[in-house]
């Protein structure tokens, strides 16, 4: 009973792209596009704002960053599929138990690895390549190469009047944006925040005021992967957790970070609504290669006039 | 309070500081003068923890500095003005003051009592540091290290680009530290600024302090500003 259900609504679900093009007039076909954009580019800003503070912060270049965001859509799968019951309860925890052990092996990456090379940029760039490989082979002995979903922890449709739209996909924006604000108040209004700043603008003079800058690092390290957990765990249900799925975030939230300036979080956010929107468009009236392709090209034109981004000197 | 003890100091493979040796006591403020490269900016640097003292030791009091780590230096209360000012531009005023008071969970009354000291910070207090004018910004690095409450300070080259006035008003605080019973060392380059506030000179040449005198020496043989820093008045 419940598999039949659950196939039903994993159809339905899929009707929404199976839908052809030409059942709905223009405008409501924008909208659907608008919505899908505004989804990808809420995903899009967390798991780039974690790559854009590990940045901004360190100096690194963390190429793992997508690996942490697969690591949080496999340990949902596990969640869900260990736990059984309420599709609702294996997610929640799911939101808990990720991010924590992502984040635990970010630390643990940290100390063993970058702390070893002295957070030099050039190391570190071949070190995380090596920790892509590793943790994408480990996922992959022990998880399997097939594409696993996991069920939505809620089903309801919203209806508009031309179309209905997956709840969940909107509870999935709404969360990021929470998570976003609740980054934003961290920066800006915690201690921890006041040190990732200073740590940022001179991390020498920091220590001179009594900042652990080693455990700064650290920190933001785990939370830049904890970030791009979380959101491996929102996109999951939408997407099906695979081995290899860390590869796309990473070069969109690249693209991102580029595009908004290295370290800046508003730069990041309003890069990924750029991205995400004009990927959601483009996706829906041409398709999803015109869209990478013009993400790219976009990318080239914001570095030929404004080589630190958009928001390259107004750092957060 | 302060003794220095010897210390040797290596960027990579170039010495820089050989056996420097010198002491500070409560109250009192120290010159340090030199040519450029002479080693004044490292030994303070090293007393901060920011540069690796590989022989000898720093000692403040019961707690040998050289043994801790950078940024437990200042929770000793020792504070650093560093040269260039070296604000965290970003940061608004009452951030980069904020930094200051964390070191020692220091109270509203700290923060009153240094924008008493440069009330023109007041005004500014929820702009960007770096979008200050030059005077201000060293206003806000001296401001920024006495928020931390120190018993040692340092301070690198404070007079630099500053206009007279500004450098008389920034040493007469200096000077109002004494009765509060705090130690400063001093690296300067304007002669006139350490004369008029400075108890004791020491001279560096080649990462070595070559020569010690009291500032009245000074006043009547002049012979040492000539032979270590160059200059004659």
């Amino acid at each position: 009973m419940r598999e039949v259900s659950r196939r039903r609504r994993l159809r339905q679900h899929h009707s929404l792209y199976a839908r052809p093009a030409n059942e709905m007039s223009f405008g409501p076909h924008l909208f659907l596009a608008f919505l899908e954009g505004t989804v990808t580019a809420f995903v899009l800003a967390l798991t780039a704002l974690g790559l854009s503070l590990v940045f901004g912060v360190m100096r690194i270049v963390n190429v793992a960053h997508g690996e942490f965001f697969m690591l949080g859509a496999v340990l949902a799968w596990y969640c869900t599929a260990l736990l059984g019951g309420s599709p609702m309860v294996g997610f929640a925890l799911a939101l808990i138990v990720a991010p924590l052990l992502v984040g635990a092996i970010a630390l643990a990456a940290d100390w063993l690895v970058l702390k070893r090379v002295d957070y030099n940029p050039e190391s570190t760039i071949v070190a995380t390549i090596g920790l892509l490989y590793i943790v994408q082979q480990l996922v992959l002995t022990v998880f399997g190469p097939e594409a696993r979903p996991v069920e939505a922890p809620i089903y309801f449709r919203v209806s508009f009047p031309w179309f209905g739209y997956s709840g969940y996909k909107l509870i999935v924006a709404a969360l990021s944006a929470l998570l976003l604000l609740g980054t934003w108040y961290a920066l800006s209004h915690t201690k921890l925040g006041l040190y990732m700043r200073a740590t940022q603008q001179d991390y020498e003079i920091a220590q001179a005021f009594g900042v652990p800058v080693r455990r700064v690092y650290a920190t933001v390290f785990a939370l830049g992967a904890m970030l791009a957990a979380v959101a491996g765990v929102l996109i999951v249900p939408v997407q099906q957790a695979h081995y290899l799925m860390g590869l796309d975030p990473l070069l969109l939230s690249f693209i991102v970070v580029i595009i908004g300036g290295l370290g800046s979080l508003k730069g990041t956010v309003v890069a990924a609504f750029v991205i995400g929107i004009s990927d959601g468009m483009v996706s829906v009236f041409f398709s999803p290669t015109l869209a990478k392709i013009l993400a790219t090209l976009l990318v080239a034109a914001v570095l030929v006039v404004r080589p630190n981004g958009l928001f390259g000197d107004n750092r957060t | 309070m302060l003794s220095v003890q010897g210390i040797d100091c290596s960027y990579g493979n170039v010495q820089v500081l050989r056996g420097v040796s010198f002491a500070v006591a409560a109250g009192e403020i120290v010159g340090l003068m030199g040519r450029n490269g002479a080693g004044k900016t490292t030994a303070l640097k090293a007393i901060m923890g920011l540069v690796r003292v590989h022989a000898g030791s720093i000692g403040l009091d019961a707690t040998t500095l050289s043994e801790l780590p950078a940024h437990e230096v200042p929770k000793h209360g020792v504070a650093y003005v560093p040269q260039g000012r070296r604000l965290f531009p970003w940061l608004s005023v009452r951030e980069n003051l904020q930094m200051g008071m964390l070191v020692n969970a220091a109270g509203e009354d700290t923060l009153e009592w240094v924008l008493a000291l440069f009330p023109a910070l007041r005004e500014r207090i929820r702009q960007r540091a770096g979008t200050l004018s030059g005077g201000e910004q060293q206003m806000l690095a001296t401001a920024r290290a006495l928020c931390t409450r120190p018993r040692l300070l340092l301070l690198d080259e404070p007079s630099e680009g500053l206009m007279p006035a500004l450098v008389e008003k920034l040493l007469e605080t200096v000077n109002g530290l004494r009765e509060h019973g705090v130690a400063v060392l001093l690296v300067e380059q304007k002669v006139d600024a350490v004369l008029q506030t400075a108890d004791r000179v020491l001279f560096m040449e080649n990462g070595t302090v070559q020569h010690e005198t009291s500032v009245a020496e000074l006043q009547d043989d002049q012979t040492p500003l000539t032979r270590y820093v160059g200059v004659s008045r």
